[in-house]
C-alpha cells in the first residue's frame, strides 16, 4: 500500500514538472484595447506577439470583440474573449505550432481535412470496387465494425469482424471516403487516381491521446454508441476507464449502464437484458461460447477489458446468425496483438493486478496475453470488516422485548470473500493478405468462500430459544476454460468466409455446511448439522462457418452451418447421502442460416429478413425461427425501427428455488420432456431523434417466452416423516427428479435515453418502465412477478472532461425486486386430538426488497512520464452515500422461530487504479 | 412540430404498453378455517389468522363476528359466532352430501367445498383381546388386524387411545403414551404389532374415513432451508382446511401374562 502512494507521489510529481514545459499561451502577455471583428483582433494580435492563428475567416468576420484594456495572458484573452460565449473551442497543433479556433462542435478531423488537398485532376477511374482493411494506427490492430461511407452519399457498409470492408460503386476515383468508429477519431480518406484500391489499409487513430493543458478537442467522446441497428449497443473498451468502478474496469458493468439492461444486480455482472435472464444471453468470446460471464459471487464480469477491442450486444432482434438463445447476445471481439512493436500495460487496482502484453513475431504473426488475479487490500478488508459487523438497515419489526409464541427474531448480516483470475491468450497468424488464422485461450478461475458465523440472542417469548451459535461454510469454486480457432478468408471482393472450431468447458462446485448448536426453552443443548453439495459441467463442441456474399452495396447476404455437441452434468446431494438429481446429458444441435440485408429509398429503407432453422438430437426434431429487422430514416434526424423474431433456447439455466438460502441456478441440457425447449416471440419499434449533440431513442418490446423451466422442492409434499405408516404400499422414495417445473410468461416495456454525445460535458439518462411476469401450472397457475423484474429503473451518467482530468458520476435507482418468504404459521387441531403447525410461504415473489440506489464518482488522471509512458490515475468510490442494498434474505427455521438474514449488496467501496503503458 | 409527432408517439406507444394485469402478490393478512365435520354430529369450526412472521402478532389471533354460511344440497344455513373464533350450527352432518362453506373476510370471499364420507363399514378385528409378556420384547410379530370395506380406494387413518384412568406402562423403556395414530392410507386394513401398544388394560380404536383433503394434512411438512413446503388447503383465498369425516370404533383389551 505505502508503495502505491509513493509511486503516485513521484508519478504526480513527474507530470506536474511536465506540464510547466508545455505551457506557452500563458507566458505571452497583452495590454492594448483590441476592438472590432474577430478575425482584426485576431491578426493584430498575431502580428504583436508572433502568434498565428487559423480560424474560420467568414465566420470571424460576424463576431465583434471589445476587450478593455488591462494586462492578461494570451492564454486568458483566447479562452475567456475568443471562445467563451462565441460556442469556439482553440487547441495548439503539435505539427505547425499554430493556434487554431474552431467551432465547438465541429471535428478535429474535419478541421484537418480542410488543410488537406483534394485531388481536383481528370478522374480515370468510375464505378469501380474498393477494398482493404481498417486497423488502429498505433498497434495495427484491425478494427471490426467500423462504418464506410463514400462521403456526400449513402453508399456506405462496414467493416467485418477481421477489419476487413468492400465498398462496391465508387463512383470516381476522386470520391472522399469517411471511416469513423467509437473510441477514434473519424478519418476522411481522398482516393487519388493512383490510390491503392485493393488491399489498402486505413489508419484510424484512438481516441485516448493525452491532451496537451490548452488543446480541447471538440471531438466525439462517446462512450457506448446506440441507435445504429435496433436494440444494438456498441462498444470499445477504450474510454472506459474514466467511469466509476467497483475496482476493475468492468464492461458488463458499462452495458449496464443502458436502459434496459438491469444495474441492480451488484450479485451479477451477467446481463438481465429486458427481462431476460443472464443465461438467455448470448456470450461469444472470440466465437468461444461462455456459460461463465462472472467472479466474485458475480461482482465482476469474467472478461478482462485489457484483451478487447469490440462489443456488440443486441437487446432483442438479433441477426439469424445468433441462435440458442432466447433474450440478447454479446459478441465480444478480442484483441489480435500489435502488429508494429512489442507493447506492455501493467494496471493495480485496489481489487486486482493486471498485466497485458503484446508483440508481433516477425512479420505475419502477432501473440498477446492478458491475465489479471484479485488480491485483498487492507482496504478491502477494512471495509468488509465494516460491512459484515453493522446489522441491516431493513430489520424486522421483532424485537425481543416484543411477547410472541414464537419468541423474538432479529436479523444478521454476512458479507462474500474470496479470489479470483482470468488469462486470455491469443496468436494470429497472417500468411497471406487474404488469410487470418487465429488461435485463441480463455480461462477463468473462481474460489469463493462465503463463510458466516451469526450468534443471534433469542428473546424471552414462550416456546423460544437462546445462544444459537452457528458456523457456516460455503465454499464456491467455478470457472471457464475456452479454446478457439478460426480461419477467415477474404475469398473475393464480394465472398468473405471465417470457420471456427473452439471448446468451452464450464464448472461450478459448490459445497455448504451449517454446524452448531442452540439451547432451547429447557436448557437443553440442541445440536444442528446440516449441508448439500451440487456439482455442475457442461462442455460445448463447436463447429462453424459464415459466409458473406455481397451481391450489391444495397444487398448483403449471409448465410451459414453451425453445430454444436453439449454435454452437461449436474448433481445435487444433501446432507452427504440424499442424492436429489444427478443429471448427465448428451445432445447436439445443428443449425442453418440465412440472412439477406438489403436496402431500398436509397438506403433509407433497410430491411434484414433471415431463417434459422435447427434441428435437435434429443428431441429429433427442427426448428425454425424466422427474424426479420427493419429501419426507416425519415430524415436526418429521425429514425423508426422495429425487429419481429422467434428464438429457441436449449441448454439453458434452470433455477433450484430457495427460499431460505436464496436461489441457485445451474446449467441443463432440455431433453424436450422433463425440461422442454425454451421458446421466445419478441417484437421491437422504436423511433430516435439524433442531432449531431443529442440522441432521444425510444424502444418499445414486448416478449413472450414458452417453457421456461424452475426446479423447487417446494410444490411437491411427500408422505412421511409423522406418526408410523398404515401400509407398507405407500412409497416412501422421494422422486426428486419430478420437480422440474414448466412454465411461460411475457416481459414488456419501454426503454428512454437521452444522451449528450459530444462535448467536454457528455452523458446520458436512460429510463425502463418494464414488468416481467411468469405463470407456472404447478405454482398454482396465477401470474406472479419474476424474480428478475424491475417496475422502474432510471440512470443517470455524466462524464466530464477538464483538461487533463476526466470527471464522472453515476446514479442509478431501481424498484425492489421480488423475493418469495416464509410468511407465517399456523396450527390445525385435528379431530384425533393431534395438533399439527404449519409454515406458510408467500405467493411465489409477492414481496419487494426495499428499492435499490447508489451514486459511484470518479476522477481520472492522465499524464506521460518521460513524455513516454502514458499513465492514468483513477480514483473512485462505490456507493458514495453507503446505501445498504439488499442482495437477498436468508431465512431459517429453528424450534418454530424464523430468522431473518439480509444479506446486503457492498456499501461505500473507495478504489485507486493505477495504469501505466509501455 | 417534430416535437409533437415525437410526443404523440411516445404516448402511443406507451399506451400499448402499459395496462393493468392481475398479478399476485404477497397478502399476509390470510385466514385459517379449522373446520372437521363430523358425520352425525353437529357443525362446528374455528376461524383465526394466521401468525405473521416480522409483525405484532402476539398469538393466532381468533377472528370472531363473521358471517359464515354453510350450505348443504338444498339450504343455507349461518353459523353462531361462539367468540374466540369458534362458531357453531345446530345442522347435522350427513353421509354422502356435499357442504360448502363461505364467507367474506378482509374484502375477500372465503369458500370451501367437500363431501361427508360415509360411515366405515364392516370394521372389525382378528381378536378382542391378547397377552403382552412383562419383559416386552420388542416383537414385531402383528398380533391383531383390523380390517374393513374399502371397495373405491377410499382414505382411511386408525387412531388408538389408551382408555384406563391410570398408566399402566407394559415397558417404561418405550414410555407410555396414551395415543398412537397412524397415517392415511387408501388400503382395507391395518396389521398392528405388541409394539403398538404401551400400556395394559383398555384401548379404543377409531377407524376415520376420510376426504383426500384431511390426508393431505398428514404430509410432511420440512422446515429444512429450501424444501419449506406450502401447506395444503383446499380453502379458496385462505388457509387450512374445510373436510368431513366419519368414524367407527371397536375396542381391545392388552392384558398381562
Amino acid at each position: 500500500m505505502k508503495q502505491i502512494i509513493r509511486l503516485i507521489i513521484i508519478a504526480l510529481l513527474v507530470t506536474s514538472a511536465q506540464l510547466s514545459a508545455q505551457i506557452k499561451l500563458d507566458s505571452i502577455h497583452i495590454s492594448g484595447w483590441y476592438i472590432g471583428t474577430m478575425d482584426q483582433v485576431l491578426d493584430k494580435i498575431g502580428k504583436e506577439k508572433g502568434i498565428v492563428f487559423k480560424f474560420n475567416r467568414e465566420a470571424a468576420k460576424a463576431i465583434n470583440i471589445d476587450s478593455p484594456p488591462f494586462e492578461r495572458s494570451v492564454e486568458s484573452f483566447v479562452k475567456y474573449v475568443i471562445c467563451n460565449g462565441n460556442k469556439l473551442k482553440y487547441y495548439i497543433n503539435k505539427d505547425d505550432g499554430a493556434v487554431y479556433i474552431i467551432s465547438q462542435w465541429e471535428k478535429l478531423a474535419e478541421n484537418n481535412v480542410k488543410k488537406a488537398e483534394v485531388y481536383k485532376n481528370i478522374i480515370s477511374k468510375t464505378d469501380f470496387n474498393l477494398s482493404g482493411t481498417v486497423v488502429d494506427g498505433d498497434s495495427h490492430e484491425s478494427l471490426p465494425f467500423v462504418n464506410v461511407v463514400i462521403k456526400g452519399t449513402s453508399n456506405g457498409t462496414s467493416t467485418n469482424v477481421d477489419g476487413y470492408f468492400t465498398l462496391l460503386k465508387v463512383p470516381t476515383d476522386t470520391s472522399s471516403i469517411t471511416f469513423s468508429y467509437i473510441g477514434y477519431k473519424p478519418k476522411i480518406v481522398h482516393l487519388t487516381p493512383n490510390f491503392p484500391i485493393r488491399k489498402t489499409v486505413i489508419e484510424l487513430e484512438p481516441n485516448t491521446e493525452l491532451l496537451s493543458e490548452v488543446v480541447v478537442m471538440a471531438d466525439k467522446q462517446d462512450l457506448l454508441q446506440t441507435n445504429e441497428k435496433v436494440g444494438m449497443i456498441k462498444m470499445t473498451p477504450l474510454k472506459m476507464n474514466t467511469l466509476p468502478s467497483l475496482g476493475e474496469k468492468d464492461i458488463f458493468r458499462t452495458f449496464q449502464l443502458m436502459p434496459g439492461i438491469s444495474a441492480a444486480n451488484e450479485n451479477s455482472s451477467g446481463l438481465y437484458v429486458r427481462g431476460g435472464t443472464p443465461d438467455q444471453s448470448l456470450v461469444l468470446y472470440d466465437g468461444i461460447p461462455i456459460y461463465n460471464v462472472q467472479h466474485l459471487f458475480g461482482f465482476f464480469s469474467a472478461f478482462n477489458s485489457n484483451a478487447i477491442k469490440d462489443i456488440q450486444l443486441y437487446k432483442g432482434g438479433f441477426d439469424a446468425k445468433y441462435g440458442g438463445r432466447l433474450s440478447s447476445v454479446v459478441e465480444i471481439t478480442g484483441k489480435d496483438g500489435n502488429q508494429k512493436n512489442f507493447s506492455t500495460t501493467a494496471e493495480l487496482s485496489l481489487m486486482s493486478a493486471n498485466a497485458f502484453i503484446e508483440t508481433p513475431i516477425g512479420k505475419k504473426i502477432t501473440f498477446l496475453v492478458a491475465g489479471r488475479r484479485s488480491w485483498q487490500s487492507p482496504l478491502y478488508n477494512l471495509i468488509y470488516k465494516q460491512a459484515t459487523s453493522q446489522s441491516s438497515a431493513t430489520s424486522g419489526a421483532n424485537n425481543s422485548s416484543m411477547p410472541n409464541p414464537l419468541g423474538g427474531r432479529s436479523p444478521n448480516t454476512t458479507s462474500a470473500t474470496s479470489y479470483f483470475y482470468d488469462l486470455n491468450s491469443k496468436i494470429t497468424y497472417r500468411p497471406t493478405q487474404k488469410d487470418i488464422i487465429s488461435f485463441s485461450l480463455y480461462n477463468g478461475k473462481d474460489d469463493l468462500s462465503n463463510d458466516f458465523s451469526p450468534n443471534i440472542g433469542g428473546g424471552p417469548g414462550g416456546g423460544g430459544f437462546s445462544q444459537l451459535n452457528t458456523s457456516n461454510t460455503d465454499l464456491t469454486s467455478w470457472g471457464n476454460t475456452g479454446i478457439s480457432m478460426k480461419w477467415s478468408r477474404n475469398w473475393t471482393n464480394r465472398l468473405y468466409a471465417n470457420t471456427l472450431i473452439s471448446y468451452s468447458d464450464y464448472y461450478n462446485d459448490r459445497t455448504r455446511t451449517n454446524k452448531g448448536h442452540y439451547y432451547n426453552s429447557s436448557s437443553t443443548l440442541v445440536s444442528i448439522n446440516s449441508g448439500s453439495q451440487e456439482n455442475n459441467r457442461l462442455e460445448d463442441y463447436s463447429a462453424k462457418i459464415d459466409l458473406e456474399y455481397k451481391l450489391t452495396n444495397n444487398n448483403l447476404f449471409c448465410f451459414g452451418l453451425d453445430h454444436t455437441f453439449n454435454n452437461v452434468k449436474y448433481s445435487y446431494i444433501q446432507n452427504d447421502t440424499t442424492t436429489i438429481l444427478n443429471k448427465d446429458n448428451k445432445g447436439t444441435l445443428s443449425a442453418l442460416y440465412l440472412q439477406d440485408k438489403i436496402t431500398f429509398m436509397k438506403s433509407k429503407l433497410e430491411v434484414s429478413p433471415g431463417l434459422r432453422a435447427n434441428y435437435y438430437s434429443l428431441t429429433n426434431q427442427r426448428y425454425y425461427e424466422p427474424r426479420l429487422t427493419t429501419s426507416y430514416n425519415i430524415n436526418k434526424q429521425f429514425k423508426l425501427k422495429g425487429s419481429a423474431g422467434k428464438y429457441y433456447q436449449f441448454a439453458k439455466k434452470v433455477t433450484r428455488e430457495d427460499i431460505m438460502q436464496g436461489n441457485r441456478e445451474f446449467w441443463m441440457l432440455s431433453d424436450g420432456s422433463q425440461m422442454p425447449i425454451s421458446s421466445s416471440v419478441q417484437y421491437v419499434a422504436g423511433v430516435a431523434y439524433e442531432t449531431k449533440n443529442y440522441l432521444f431513442d425510444m424502444e418499445a418490446y414486448y416478449k413472450r417466452l414458452d417453457n421456461i423451466s424452475e426446479y423447487s422442492i417446494r410444490f411437491d409434499q411427500q408422505v412421511g416423516g409423522g406418526p408410523e405408516m398404515m401400509s407398507s404400499n405407500v412409497t416412501t422414495t422421494t422422486n426428486y427428479e419430478n420437480r422440474f417445473y414448466s412454465g411461460k410468461g411475457y416481459s414488456r416495456g419501454i426503454d428512454f435515453l437521452l444522451q449528450k454525445k459530444y462535448g467536454n460535458y457528455t452523458g446520458w439518462i436512460g429510463y425502463t418502465i418494464s414488468e416481467t411476469i411468469n405463470n407456472f401450472d404447478a405454482f398454482g397457475g396465477y401470474d406472479y412477478y419474476a424474480s428478475n423484474d424491475v417496475t422502474n429503473e432510471f440512470k443517470v451518467v455524466n462524464s466530464f472532461k477538464w483538461h487533463n482530468w476526466d470527471f464522472s458520476a453515476n446514479w442509478i435507482f431501481a424498484s425492489g425486486k421480488p423475493y418469495t418468504s416464509p410468511e407465517g404459521i399456523y396450527q390445525l387441531t385435528l379431530p384425533d386430538g393431534t395438533v399439527k403447525q404449519y409454515f406458510n410461504a408467500s405467493i411465489k415473489n409477492g414481496n419487494r426488497l426495499p428499492d435499490y440506489h447508489r451514486l459511484d464518482i470518479a476522477a481520472t488522471y492522465n499524464f506521460k512520464i518521460s513524455e513516454l509512458y502514458p499513465c492514468t490515475l483513477n480514483f473512485s468510490v462505490f456507493n458514495l452515500y453507503n446505501r445498504k442494498n439488499v442482495w437477498y434474505r436468508e431465512f431459517e427455521i429453528v424450534e418454530s422461530e424464523v430468522v431473518r438474514t439480509d444479506v446486503n449488496y457492498l456499501g461505500i467501496l473507495p478504489n485507486l487504479n493505477f495504469s501505466i503503458k509501455f | 412540430m417534430r416535437p409533437f409527432i415525437f410526443l404523440i408517439l411516445s404516448l402511443l406507444l406507451l399506451s400499448i404498453s402499459c395496462n393493468n394485469d392481475n398479478i399476485l402478490t404477497a397478502d399476509t393478512n390470510q385466514v385459517v378455517v379449522q373446520a372437521f365435520l363430523n358425520v352425525g354430529d353437529s357443525v362446528a369450526i374455528k376461524v383465526t389468522r394466521q401468525f405473521v412472521f416480522d409483525s405484532a402478532d402476539s398469538t393466532y389471533e381468533p377472528i370472531s363476528g363473521l358471517d359464515i354460511f354453510i350450505s348443504d344440497d338444498k339450504a343455507s344455513y349461518k353459523l353462531t359466532s361462539k367468540g374466540e373464533g369458534k362458531y357453531s350450527s345446530s345442522l347435522i352432518t350427513k353421509e354422502g352430501k356435499t357442504y360448502t362453506l363461505s364467507f367474506v373476510y378482509n374484502n375477500k370471499r372465503i369458500s370451501a367445498t367437500c363431501k361427508a364420507p360415509t360411515k366405515p363399514e364392516n370394521f372389525n378385528s382378528t381378536t378382542n383381546y391378547f397377552y403382552i409378556h412383562k419383559t416386552y420384547i420388542a416383537d414385531s410379530m402383528s398380533i391383531l388386524t383390523l380390517k374393513w370395506n374399502n371397495p373405491d380406494s377410499n382414505y382411511y387413518f386408525v387412531s388408538i387411545y389408551f382408555t384406563d384412568p391410570s398408566l399402566n406402562p407394559i415397558d417404561s423403556y418405550f414410555g407410555s403414551s396414551r395415543t398412537k395414530n397412524f397415517e392415511p392410507s387408501q388400503t382395507d386394513s391395518l396389521r398392528l404389532t405388541e409394539r403398538t401398544f404401551r400400556n395394559y388394560g383398555w384401548h379404543r380404536i377409531v377407524l376415520f374415513h376420510i376426504n383426500k383433503e384431511y390426508s393431505e394434512l398428514f404430509k410432511r411438512y420440512s422446515s429444512n432451508s429450501e424444501s419449506l413446503t406450502n401447506p395444503p388447503t383446499n380453502i379458496m383465498n385462505g388457509l387450512g382446511i374445510f373436510t368431513a369425516f366419519a368414524t367407527d370404533t371397536l375396542w381391545v383389551r392388552v392384558m398381562s401374562k
